[in-house]
């Protein structure tokens, strides 16, 4: 056994079980303690579960079949729940039917909501059959009315008469994964290019880097217009929604590839990685075991604040014609509708799936802004 | 108070506000300078030497705060009570730069890498001293010269990233030294140079010190740079005062066990090999779990179980002039009076 | 070791730095050598070409084993040199940068063992135990991280993996420059008694001479890029020879109030190693230089047994003390 008196351990304050736990805190658990704090991010986060729930479950949601045509209701208003009027408080609420009428100049059809006929909402009603995932058929949905023959449109419906709710629930489908698929492209890009350049450095280093700076130099919605412009006229609707997360994701990368090549420039030079090296650590597991964690929560936050980046650019891709196209449901292919002023101004509910957008692309920034903050537990 | 006393800070109190916790950065931290005295502040990191520095100034970074305690600040017979001023005032302003100048270990962190040298100094000048333009550079040129610069009209065309350590450090110097204060708070002035070129920085101290006549509060962990330097010196442990003398008293005849203790730690030339350091068990304790009682019983080897744990110890005088914060020197617990 | 100066987009050559210029050390089995020099002297480049983490740009570095057999690890590619790396073990100065702190303190000691597959299972638990115990900290703690220590314990745990392999020599580049003054002493003294206890040899790379004074055997003084003196500890602290050695020597503060510097010991800076002066590198600060030193690069001469001086008179210059004792003249108590 040891004698050297150096070697007497160091009596500290005896600490309790709390701190003991601390003590022994990996880095993912000192980065949820500290991303907890954040409350604006615990908020958003609560708020993205619920949105990609309402995505996953969208036939349950959805009140009706999201390309179900009603010409009878078409562009009507919205049906907005009522919880109290001069009849009482309404528990359920309620909602008031139509009265369809025609304007005598433009003859248009307009719809006035008759506040004598009420129809209370009813929570897991059947209504029309839908294949949950595709495979389980089912008819019952999260909210209806008794008789289903009757118009529920909570946020109206489009010229066609399609169900506004419905489509920005399916829509959402879309919408909230693109943003991932067209990131999950960007990280694999990005670590491999971006850990090459850093890495081996030399010319390679300098080649990747006037690459990435010429990409970024470029105005991107000409860019994308460019390209997607090039996507064959004869593809299918998966094969378009690919298509498109590519050509988002051609740009996505370059910063990625920029935070990936700082670290490992920077993480070179740690003493830690040169205690590794002299103790024989083999360069795999140098780049595996201690460059990659070290910045992996750096990644994971840059990630977060790309992806409302790429919902907005899908989303205004297909506003502008040249993304997803109907029938494909987006939020972006939904506004594509009112791109004309007399739409909004007769039918502003339209502007409807701009909502979602905004919610999501916030909730996004503000985890990625509290994942950001907490990604260094050792700063 | 004497009549010659320049600063007195009396139960300094500052605390940081952290998410962990309130930290104690300092606690009845009481000390005074005189005019044209040097008095070293010394302690290891965590003592709260740079946040007293910084308190005197009100200029505690968040999340600190002052939370009690007075700075009476003495320049001609006329007091003024600092804490009473508020820290963004025009009068504390005045004060600042002009009658108390401070300098950095870093001297980087106190030039703007935009500006050259000499436009900083010369707007030091023209906003403490009311002079034109030119005036303010040809004084300028002359501190710089007198902090021994080289070719000091071609520096102050230099910005400060083109000079040496040792040469920003004389810079700073001269802008702290341009509106000739009565006080120069130096922090850690000397930590981030060489031996040979800290030499030179202390030399250059104590010369301009001789010549302006001004007090120095020297801050630093270095207790060598304190023998050579100071002529009084205030310890200080985890946010107190733990014992403040003379410099020759201190350093022959130190009281409080830190102080005994740290100066048998350091290894000098002289200790001869086969020696062994005594060094001091432990480490210094987190600033937000600090020891009940005296702030250094966990590392003493003096400690009287029941007493050290729990009892917070007051400064007492020792001496002429010589305070320790230690209960060995409370008459009820005097085992050795030796 | 050369360092080149690139300029310009895509980075070419323009110009080299003599980090490094014609450094000649021997560190022979058991013994502590200093290694000194002020910032930029191209103490701690020495150190990381000899663990390669820079490739020399000339020279060899010899590794001899137990029967004699040198390797030159100057000139081995990765592959060929990683049997030897487990023979010379680096103590990095910043303990909150060397460490992983995303690894356990038994994951951090493991490392290496596992590197070369020694110690397998319960026995290199056992292992990491001990040494965890013979730095002074506590085996329980072994499933802790790095953040759970202060800085003195961070570098114990340094320490502890630096002798797992159970090198035959140990770099420890300025291991207790970074730590509170309180806690310098506790490494010191470990590291001292490790190596008595254990036999190690130490290459001690400092730029504070007091440090060295109480722990090596023998000091090699460096100044921009090159050794300009290597004696035995005594002898640099009681007649050095290199004007250099005795400036810095007598710019260390002393720790006596009574005995206070008077004259500045070396005016001037620090030359720039890419820029470095003709002749002597020394011979701007110097003050006995001569017209020769201008000129004529000194070489290092053996003036004694074992001291070797890289000057034109060394052994012939008295060096006067620039400490005076000065009484309670110039120190007033107040």
């Amino acid at each position: 056994m040891i004698t050297l008196d150096t070697a007497q351990p160091i009596d500290d304050i005896p600490i309790s079980e709390a701190e003991e736990k601390h003590l022994t805190a990996s880095q993912w658990q000192l980065i949820w303690w500290r991303f907890r704090r954040h409350r604006a991010a615990m908020i958003s986060m609560a708020v993205l579960v619920v949105l990609y729930t309402i995505a996953l479950f969208a036939g349950f949601f959805a009140p009706h079949d999201p390309r179900d045509v009603v010409a009878e209701f078409a562009d009507a208003p919205p049906q907005l729940p009522v919880f109290w009027d001069s009849a009482g408080v309404h528990f359920p609420p309620v909602v008031y039917s139509y009265v369809g009428e025609r304007d005598p100049r433009t003859l248009r059809k307009i719809y006035r909501l008759d506040s004598e006929s009420r129809q209370p909402i009813r929570f897991l009603v059947r209504g029309e059959d839908y294949k949950l995932f595709g495979i389980v058929s089912t008819d019952i949905h999260f909210i209806g009315l008794d008789d289903p023959d009757q118009p529920f449109f909570l946020l109206g419906t489009d010229s066609l008469g399609r169900d506004m709710l419905s489509r920005i629930i399916f829509g959402s489908q879309i919408s909230l994964t693109i943003g991932l698929v067209g990131v999950f492209i960007s990280l694999i890009l990005g670590i491999l290019l971006g850990g090459i350049s850093g890495y081996l450095g030399g010319w390679i280093d300098v080649g990747i880097q006037r690459l990435i700076e010429v990409l970024r130099s470029m105005p991107t919605i000409p860019l994308w217009l460019a390209l997607s412009a090039a996507l064959p006229r004869n593809l299918n609707q998966v094969q378009i929604y690919f298509g498109i997360t590519i050509i988002l994701s051609l740009i996505g990368w370059t910063e990625i590839a920029r935070v990936v090549r700082g670290k490992f420039m920077s993480l070179k030079h740690e003493d830690f990685i040169l205690a590794a090296r002299t103790n024989g650590t083999s360069r795999m597991r140098i780049i595996v075991v201690h460059m990659v964690p070290s910045f992996s929560s750096h990644l994971i936050a840059a990630m977060t604040l790309a992806l409302p980046i790429m919902i907005l650019s899908e989303t205004a891709l297909s506003f502008l014609g040249l993304g997803l196209r109907p029938p494909i449901i987006s939020w972006g292919t939904l506004l594509e509708g009112t791109q004309n002023l007399d739409a909004i101004a007769l039918t502003p509910w339209l502007l409807f799936p701009v909502v979602p957008v905004i919610i999501t692309v916030l909730a996004f920034n503000f985890i990625g802004d509290g994942l950001r903050d907490a990604a260094d537990p050792y700063a | 108070m004497s009549g010659n006393t320049l600063l007195e800070v009396h139960n300094l109190k500052v605390h940081f506000h952290t998410e962990q916790g309130i930290v104690e950065a300092l606690r009845d931290v009481s000390f005074e300078i005189n005019h044209g005295e040097t008095v070293a502040v010394v302690g290891e990191s965590g003592c709260g030497k740079s946040v007293m520095a910084r308190a005197l100034l009100q200029i505690v970074p968040p999340p600190g705060k002052i939370e009690d305690g007075r700075i009476v600040y003495n320049p001609n017979g006329d007091s003024l009570e600092l804490t009473k001023l508020p820290p963004q005032g025009s009068k504390i302003r005045e004060i600042r730069g002009a009658d108390i100048a401070m300098i950095f270990q870093e001297p980087m962190a106190s030039f703007s890498p935009v500006h050259t040298i000499g436009n900083q100094i010369n707007e030091a000048i023209i906003i403490h001293q009311n002079v034109s333009r030119q005036d303010a550079t040809q004084q300028t040129i002359k501190i710089l010269e007198r902090v021994g610069m080289p070719q000091p009209s071609r520096i102050i065309n230099r910005y400060p990233h083109q000079l040496s350590g040792g040469m920003r450090q004389r810079a700073m110097i001269a802008m702290a030294l341009s509106c000739q204060p009565k006080l120069l708070i130096a922090d850690e002035p000397t930590t981030a140079l060489d031996v040979t070129t800290q030499a030179q920085i202390l030399r250059l101290l104590r010369d301009l010190q001789d010549e302006f006549g001004m007090a120095i509060l020297f801050i630093t962990h270095d207790l060598s740079v304190v023998s050579q330097f100071a002529d009084r010196v205030v310890v200080m442990y985890l946010g107190e005062v733990v014992e403040a003398a003379d410099v020759i008293t201190l350093f022959e005849e130190p009281k409080h066990p830190y102080t005994q203790a740290l100066l048998h730690s350091i290894p000098h030339i002289g200790v001869k090999h086969g020696q062994r350091l005594d060094a001091i068990p432990g480490s210094i304790p987190n600033p937000l779990n600090r020891p009940k009682g005296c702030r250094f019983h966990t590392r003493c080897t003096q400690m009287i179980d029941g007493v050290c744990n729990t009892v917070e110890p007051a400064l007492i005088e020792v001496g002429e002039n010589h305070w320790a914060r230690c209960v060995l020197y409370e008459d009820q617990y005097q085992k050795n009076p030796s | 070791m050369h360092f080149p100066i690139k300029k310009g987009i895509f980075g070419s050559v323009v110009g080299h730095v003599k980090a490094v210029d014609d450094v000649s050390l021997t560190v022979n089995e058991g013994e502590v050598v200093g290694l000194v020099g002020e910032s930029g002297c191209g103490k701690s480049t020495v150190s990381r070409c000899i663990v390669r983490a820079y490739n020399p740009t000339a020279g060899e570095i010899l590794l001899y084993d137990t029967s004699g057999q040198a390797v030159d690890l100057a000139k081995l590619p990765e592959t060929a040199l990683r049997p030897y790396r487990r023979d010379v073990q680096m103590v990095f100065q910043d303990p909150f940068a060397s460490l992983n702190p995303r690894m356990t303190l038994k994951q951090i000691i493991g490392e290496p063992m596992r590197n070369y597959g020694l110690y397998k299972g319960k026995a290199r638990e056992e292992r990491i135990a001990y040494l965890l115990e013979a730095v002074g900290l506590r085996p329980e703690h072994m499933s802790r991280y790095p953040h759970a220590f202060s800085g003195g314990q961070r570098q114990r745990v340094g320490i502890a993996r630096a002798l797992a392999l159970n090198p035959r020599l140990i770099i420890c580049d300025e291991p207790v420059s970074a730590l509170d003054v309180s806690v310098q002493a506790q490494i010191l003294n470990l590291l001292r008694d490790l190596q008595s206890e254990f036999g190690y040899s130490y290459l001690f790379i400092a730029h504070d001479l007091s440090v060295v004074d109480y722990i090596c055997d023998r000091v090699a003084v460096m100044y921009v890029g090159k050794i300009v003196e290597t004696t035995d500890a005594e002898t640099i602290f009681e007649k050095p020879q290199h004007p250099y050695t005795s400036a810095l020597l007598s710019a260390i503060p002393k720790l006596n109030p009574r005995l206070r510097q008077l004259p500045v010991p070396l005016e001037g800076e620090i030359a720039d190693p890419a820029n470095a002066p003709s002749g002597c590198v020394f011979h701007p600060r110097c003050r006995y230089v001569e017209d020769r030193c201008r000129h004529e690069v000194p070489q290092l001469r053996e003036t004694a047994n074992n001291h070797v001086v890289r000057c034109h008179f060394a052994g012939e210059l008295e060096f006067e003390k620039s400490v005076e004792a000065t009484g309670n003249s110039s120190v007033e108590a107040s």
